[in-house]
């Protein structure tokens, strides 16, 4: 059940590319943002540049996000999904996979612009970079996908979103500031590993509560 | 120097003038309804019986 | 309905916590010991700390009202959650204003991100959505269950906030207050009796406010 939502949810998206692409030109257009805000200078980005990076990752999966309900929300195909005798978890399961999909992909491919463009080195461990990284997407779309359950049926979804998910969302964004900023520099795994547990713990908390409530929110 | 006196004394205003302001408020806004309720022709029968 | 306040039990109820609240100011004012460097000023903390301690237990309210409302699925719960929700948010606003306040002189300037003050504003901002979505959320019946899982989440995210906070600036010190077993009995009593008091003033509060709720939205179900 759970991989014929999540084809679905796929091939929704690499016949129109809406997500990805949206993603991938937002993105883009904050690293400009950023590059000109920062006078590229050396001293700065170094500072700052793992703090950007997860500021654009946020702001874009929110774009992301949107725009996978939007989709549906156009053509009333959620009334219709949760409608079908499935059991709703799956359909957080689905939206959480297939948005770290989307996520996952934006940044393979802006990943070179952004270090290019804004003059960083690469990390010296780059599977230590991946790895986090990788978890750090998947927390952040635990809960961007819970929240965008809640936010996104209801009217201002726009604005909801937002605002519900930044704070909520705090608590990654400060770990995985502090994660890539220590692989950067090359710091050894005891310097962050309780960075490394606050995701992880994210990851399981709200998959376990994403699961759960999805089938009384999204109750018609 | 700080006046630490007039510290305590902004806080404990604040906080009991909000706690207090906030009964005044409620208050209000049930006497209105109740009221709202009573002169209207049909005077609902708020206690569901 | 009849007010609130014609129930002799509530009327009765305010009387005697109006009566406790002067005592514990009283209390505070003439029995409590001056702490050298903070004089004054460390008798704040005799309702900033109960208006965090209020303001997370009607948080706390507004998750079990959520849960409830899922299982049971009672409009009550829903009321019981909005009521807490807003005097959690009184109280939240209060202890953002105050904690500022005591921290001004002390500290000397009035925002550290120290980890209790930052999970409090987190949370009040988590709130702030959680009345917009409320308020402009449209659909009546979807906002309620909307609320009811922000209320959960907002509380589950709690310990997680605030560890992450605490080590994301592990040198800013912590309130100088944290250690209450280490206080003297001088001025941990009186705490506990601030504290107790303003819980039963939170459930006056809280009993009240459900009790304008439920009027309003009757009133507004049949005009």
């Amino acid at each position: 059940m759970f991989f014929t939502l999540l084809k679905k949810e796929l091939f929704v998206e690499f016949r129109s590319r809406e997500v990805t692409l949206s993603m991938l030109v937002f993105g883009l257009s904050i690293i400009l943002t950023f590059a000109l805000s920062s006078n590229v200078s050396p001293t700065i980005i170094a500072n700052y540049a793992p703090g950007m990076f997860w500021i654009m990752v946020l702001f874009v999966a929110v774009i992301g996000v949107h725009r996978t309900f939007s989709y549906e929300k156009e053509f009333d195909a959620f009334s219709m999904l949760i409608s079908a005798p499935i059991d709703r978890g799956f359909i957080f399961l689905t939206k959480w996979m297939s948005g770290f999909i989307f996520l996952t992909i934006m940044e393979a491919l802006i990943l070179i612009p952004f270090f290019k463009f804004l003059m960083i080195d690469f990390p010296l461990q780059p599977w230590i970079a991946i790895g986090t990284t990788l978890l750090i997407n998947c927390a952040i779309m635990a809960i961007a996908s819970l929240v965008s359950g809640i936010a996104m049926r209801a009217r201002l979804s726009e604005v909801l979103l937002p605002i519900l998910l930044f704070p909520l969302v705090s608590p990654v964004i400060i770990a995985a500031t502090k994660i890539s900023g220590s692989i950067m520099v090359g710091d050894p795994y005891s310097f962050w590993k309780i960075w490394l547990l606050i995701i992880l713990t994210v990851i399981v908390i709200f998959g376990l509560v994403g699961y759960t409530l999805f089938d009384f929110i999204t109750e018609e | 120097m700080y006046n630490f006196f007039g510290y305590f004394m902004a806080v404990y205003l604040i906080v009991f003038g909000t706690i207090l302001g906030w009964f005044i408020i409620q208050f209000r806004i049930e006497s209105r309804l109740l009221n709202k309720n009573k002169n209207s022709n049909e005077g609902v029968n708020l206690d569901g019986t | 309905m009849k007010p609130f306040f014609n129930n002799k039990k509530n009327r009765s109820g305010l009387v005697l916590i109006a009566a406790m609240m002067l005592f514990n100011v009283w209390n505070v004012i003439m029995n409590t010991p001056m702490v050298p460097e903070q004089h004054w000023a460390q008798k704040i903390f005799y309702v900033h700390v109960p208006s965090a301690w209020v303001g997370f237990l009607s948080y706390f309210v507004v998750m079990v009202a959520g849960i409830l409302f899922f299982m049971k699925k009672d409009d009550y719960w829903d009321l019981v959650g909005l009521a807490a929700a807003e005097i959690g948010t009184v109280f939240m606003s209060l202890v953002l204003i105050t904690g500022p306040i005591w921290a001004k002189p002390i500290w000397g300037k009035p925002w550290i991100w120290e980890p209790r003050l930052t999970t409090t504003l987190i949370l009040f901002l988590i709130y702030i959505g959680y009345f917009m979505m409320r308020t402009f959320g449209g659909h009546i019946e979807r906002v309620k269950r909307y609320a009811a899982a922000v209320g959960i989440i907002a509380f589950v995210d709690v310990p997680i906030i605030f560890v992450s906070v605490k080590f994301w600036t592990p040198e800013i010190q912590s309130h100088p207050q944290v250690e209450m077993a280490q206080q003297p009995s001088g001025i941990l009593i009186p705490f506990l009796l601030s504290l107790s008091i303003f819980t039963l003033l939170y459930v006056l509060m809280l009993k009240y406010r459900i009790h304008v709720i439920r009027i309003n939205s009757r009133v507004r179900a049949d005009v």
